[in-house]
């Protein structure tokens, strides 16, 4: 058996917590155990819903917000409800469509990469882009991201209705944002109006003004959302694996494990890959 | 059929068990919306993985993520009974004892099972951590020795402590009252300015014993008793943290009879 860790690592200022003004926040580590003083060293962690690699459910706010994100949703499981079953050991099946930088995936990609796959009932999905590595998110910074490939709505639409078909729970990527970046990122990093210098993440000032003028949506683009497409018809949605190329079969077993956190509707989570 | 069993001490904003001395982080999980937005834990925050280079002697020894998946996931874990009342110590010859009964392999995991983890205990009260069964110095010295002696590196243990911190913590921090908050409070930063190393050295022991013979240990499982037989497997999968000596996990058991 070979087993493979697909989980994003958690670091002090990683990419991810700096990009984007609320979605995520910065992750700050402070050490108030230390070796020189007390021998031992203990951290406090401060993290977000989406650090790393996140597991985020319909409703990602509970427990302060049970909405869910998207009307009619085929499942609503915070976190701490998944059945174990659920999380371990299930079927997947890899989506391969190759993607690199600034590419976003096209609904003719994708469904050219789904009738190649070896897709059954029940599967759990890696959409694998190629694009998530950890030596490639350590060294880009936030360019990770902001160049990094993405699904477009329609392509998201396009897996939404075959997951829903195929009773499949899961979807994990690879891809750093499923959004792409001119979407997620439009008129703050990116976009007719970027703002310059970029301002770090919430709490600073520029976030919080910017959930004033967002008046509680989560981007500024006109643009719908990819993973809002998929959320719907999925128990939860996983980005920002990495090094899925360990994998070298077209199906393997994932394992699912968010900390857990009871009632939360994202968190951080490790991610196994597990082959005969 | 594998059956499947969680063995996590869950991650509760309301309130934590383990939130009694001051060397433990608050654990926050704020809303949108919230100056400290998303989530604050600690390195030892409930079910929490704890490596040997936690302690300065060992800190040039690997970190959380350096440990290879294969060492986490589904890793043969061998069951070790050991019942124990509130309060009461694992001693060295109950070691050897619960060793002789168990069904070992080279390699393995070693769960400790005291029935602790599975008590239900009421909340808003001390009585988890200050209750806890724990390990004498004695007891972890002889446990480390014979983990070594069949190649394995890692303890979990369904108790609150591995030590209990008799010396400094428990006389000094838990009389105070009313008792003041975990780290970050003002009071509990202003105590670690006198807590150094050699406090910390008496009140952790036994932690120390099982640093020094490199195991790695996994502390605050719960429902354990609920794993039929003296085998199993386990999933643990710790937050992978750059740098890290240890983080908050979550602890799964496979049951899949033989196969462990």
């Amino acid at each position: 058996v070979k087993i493979h860790d697909l989980s994003m690592p958690v670091w002090e200022g990683a990419a991810y917590g700096e990009i984007l003004p609320f979605t995520n926040s910065s992750v700050r580590f402070l050490e108030y155990m230390n070796y020189e003083d007390h021998g031992i060293r203990r951290t406090l962690m401060k993290l977000d819903r989406e650090t790393a690699s996140p597991l985020i459910s319909i409703a990602p706010a509970t427990p302060f917000n049970y909405k869910p994100s998207q009307p009619n949703p085929k499942h609503e499981y915070t976190l701490s409800d998944i059945p174990l079953d659920w999380l371990v050991l299930r079927d997947a099946t890899v989506i391969d469509v190759r993607a690199g930088s600034g590419h976003e995936i096209t609904p003719d990609e994708l469904e050219a990469a789904l009738d190649v796959a070896d897709y059954r009932p029940g599967d759990d999905v890696l959409l694998r882009t190629g694009w998530g590595t950890t030596e490639r998110a350590y060294t880009m910074g936030m360019d990770y991201f902001m160049q990094g490939p993405s699904l477009r709505r329609d392509a998201g639409e396009c897996l939404s209705e075959k997951m829903d078909a195929m009773d499949s729970h899961f979807l994990v990527t690879d891809l750093g944002l499923l959004n792409p970046p001119r979407v997620q990122g439009h008129n703050w990093f990116t976009g007719d109006a970027p703002v310059v210098p970029l301002p770090k993440p919430w709490p600073s000032a520029e976030a919080r003004e910017r959930t004033v003028d967002l008046n509680g949506r989560t981007h500024a683009s006109e643009e719908p959302s990819s993973f809002q497409a998929i959320i719907p018809r999925a128990v939860a949605i996983a980005k920002c694996l990495v090094d899925c190329d360990q994998i070298q079969g077209n199906r393997f077993q994932l394992i699912i494990m968010p900390l857990l956190i009871r009632q939360a509707g994202a968190f951080t989570s490790r991610f196994f890959a597990v082959e005969d | 059929v594998t059956q499947l069993f969680e063995l996590t001490l869950p991650l509760d904003r309301e309130w934590m068990p383990d939130e009694l001395f001051p060397t433990a982080t608050h654990f926050l999980f704020a809303p949108r919306g919230h100056p400290e937005k998303g989530t604050t834990v600690g390195t030892d925050s409930g079910t929490a993985l704890l490596l040997p280079s936690q302690f300065r002697e060992f800190r040039k020894q690997r970190r959380v993520h350096d440990l290879d998946a294969s060492e986490l996931v589904l890793r043969p874990t061998a069951v070790i009974d050991l019942p124990r009342d509130p309060g009461q110590a694992i001693e060295a010859n109950d070691v050897d004892d619960a060793i002789s009964r168990a069904e070992i392999r080279r390699g393995d995991a070693w769960l400790v099972r005291t029935g602790w983890g599975s008590v239900e205990h009421e909340r808003g009260t001390d009585r988890y951590m200050l209750d806890s069964p724990f390990l004498t110095p004695a007891a972890a010295r002889r446990l480390g020795e014979a983990m070594r002696a069949v190649s394995t590196d890692l303890l979990l243990v369904d108790t609150a402590l591995i030590s209990r911190p008799d010396k400094h913590l428990i006389p000094e921090w838990t009389v105070m009252n009313p008792r003041p908050l975990c780290h970050p409070s003002e009071a509990a930063r202003a105590y670690l300015q006198g807590y150094r190393t050699r406090e910390v050295l008496a009140d952790w022991e036994a932690d120390f014993e099982l640093a020094s013979a490199g195991i790695m240990t996994v502390r605050r499982l719960v429902n354990c008793d609920a794993i039929p037989g003296r085998r199993t497997r386990l999933i643990i999968a710790p937050l992978r943290v750059v740098r890290g000596v240890g983080a908050p996990c979550r602890v799964v058991a496979c049951h899949d009879g033989d196969r462990a």
